[in-house]
């Protein structure tokens, strides 16, 4: 059986034809451009299998993480990235997963592009300059009835994290969720 | 017929198998999103006009302020001749590295206005003091367009992960202005003056760099920061930061 067909796999230019034409769509299909995403942010950015209300016991299965015990039921893990000073987070409370932080950043030092998030997001219900970690120039772009919240540095249109969790208001985003907002004062360099 | 259809249909499976190789499964492994752009390189005639390695600044042409602008891109306000002369002299001094065009980015020059306050840089403009030393006056001056680059040049160029990466990994920062003296929210390291201490590193950094025989220039603030009264880089100190300034900006 195995035998004849290859023969004929051989000896048939319909097969080769076949064949050919197989190999070119894959080969197209592969090189081609993709059409640009459509779809909501949150399916694209997708670090974890879990996603906000998953059972707790689910972010037990994932690698590499690290667990710390919070007050008020919680339960922070964080998982590695490229960015060492910065994980990956998931908060459970009350054993399922309350809060997730991606941090979105390749390994050559490339962001998504804050624009397009933007775009697919519409517009934020608020914006909060300043942040703890990364400086004052990065805005925090909350969209709370949605629950994901976009930081990102406008100057160099990069995204820098994406936080999701309950839909909310956006005080509550900001008093649960927003610990790393931070306005400053203006910036005044007292070298000399 | 029925043995090329069958003949088809194992070269079909066979390919599905060859190319299911190639289609990461990666549900539960880390990745980042499909969101990436990058920023073009620029064409060729928008490109500063750098690389003339090893040579001084020429005579200063009678328009100072013009003569920055059109070959640095940096429009100096409020500036004496004096000044000019200064940061007209250590723009050249670092023209054969890619500080000018870094600095640059997409945009088509960076606006640094004189401002009787300390120095500062808001998004991607610089208002500059007053220095009565030109040691001093080039140190802040090349302080405050790090600035710029942390802020303005993008992660993939100013390499600013990385940089907060060696921050992280032990390594002693740069100088007294660059160290954490306190900790915000998520263990974020402040510097004295209250501002992520990593961005006061990651300046400091491009400033002692291309300023490698500059003695430390921090001020105590009131007590709060230290002043180690050190040349950053010397005697290979820091050879890690050093190794990234030259990644950011080529040999000096």
């Amino acid at each position: 059986m195995w035998p004849i067909i290859y023969e004929n796999i051989i000896k048939n230019k319909i097969t080769w034809l076949v064949l050919g034409l197989i190999i070119a769509i894959l080969v197209l299909f592969f090189i081609s451009p993709k059409a640009p995403e459509t779809q909501p942010p949150t399916s694209t950015i997708q670090v974890f299998s879990t996603k906000v209300g998953s059972p707790a016991t689910q972010v037990e299965n994932l690698p590499n993480r690290k667990s710390k015990e919070q007050k008020d039921n919680q339960t922070l893990y964080s998982f590695p990235t490229i960015a060492e000073t910065r994980d990956h987070l998931i908060i459970t409370e009350n054993n399922k997963v309350a809060f997730e932080r991606v941090v979105t950043i390749e390994s050559d030092y490339a962001h998504p592009s804050l624009t397009q998030m933007l775009q697919t997001l519409g517009i934020p219900e608020k914006e909060f300059k300043g942040s703890y970690y990364y400086g004052e120039e990065y805005i925090t772009y909350i969209y709370a009835s949605k629950g994901i919240a976009v930081v990102g540095n406008p100057l160099t249109d990069e995204v820098y994290e994406i936080h999701q969790f309950e839909p909310t208001t956006v005080e509550g985003y900001e008093s649960k969720w927003g610990l790393d907002l931070h306005k400053f004062e203006g910036h005044q360099e007292e070298t000399h | 017929m029925i043995n090329f259809l069958k003949t088809s249909l194992h070269i079909i499976l066979i390919s599905a198998v060859f190319f299911s190789f190639s289609i990461p499964v990666d549900a539960q492994t880390f990745k980042s999103n499909r969101f990436v752009t990058k920023v073009g390189e620029a064409p060729e005639d928008q490109k500063p006009k750098i690389g003339r390695s090893g040579q001084n600044a020429p005579p200063p042409p009678a328009n100072l302020k013009q003569a920055i602008l059109d070959e640095f891109f940096l429009d100096l306000n409020g500036f004496s001749n004096q000044e000019l002369l200064w940061a007209w002299e250590k723009l050249w001094d670092v023209s054969h590295t890619n500080f000018s065009e870094i600095v640059k980015g997409n945009r088509a020059k960076t606006d640094v206005f004189r401002t009787q306050g300390s120095s500062e840089v808001k998004g991607c403009t610089v208002y500059f003091s007053f220095y009565q030393a030109q040691e001093l006056f080039n140190v802040i001056f090349i302080h405050e367009l790090g600035h710029i680059i942390q802020n303005c040049a993008g992660d993939s160029k100013a390499l600013t992960t990385k940089h907060n990466n060696i921050y992280q990994n032990g390594s002693n920062p740069l100088t007294g202005y660059g160290t954490p003296v306190s900790y915000g929210e998520y263990g974020a390291a402040l510097s004295c003056f209250g501002y992520p201490a990593w961005g006061e590193n990651y300046a400091e950094m491009i400033a002692y760099y291309l300023n490698p025989t500059a003695r430390e220039q921090t001020v105590s603030g009131g007590g709060r920061c230290i002043n180690n009264g050190i040349v950053p880089f010397e005697t290979g100190r820091h050879q890690d930061f050093f190794d990234l300034a030259r990644e950011i900006l080529g040999e000096y």
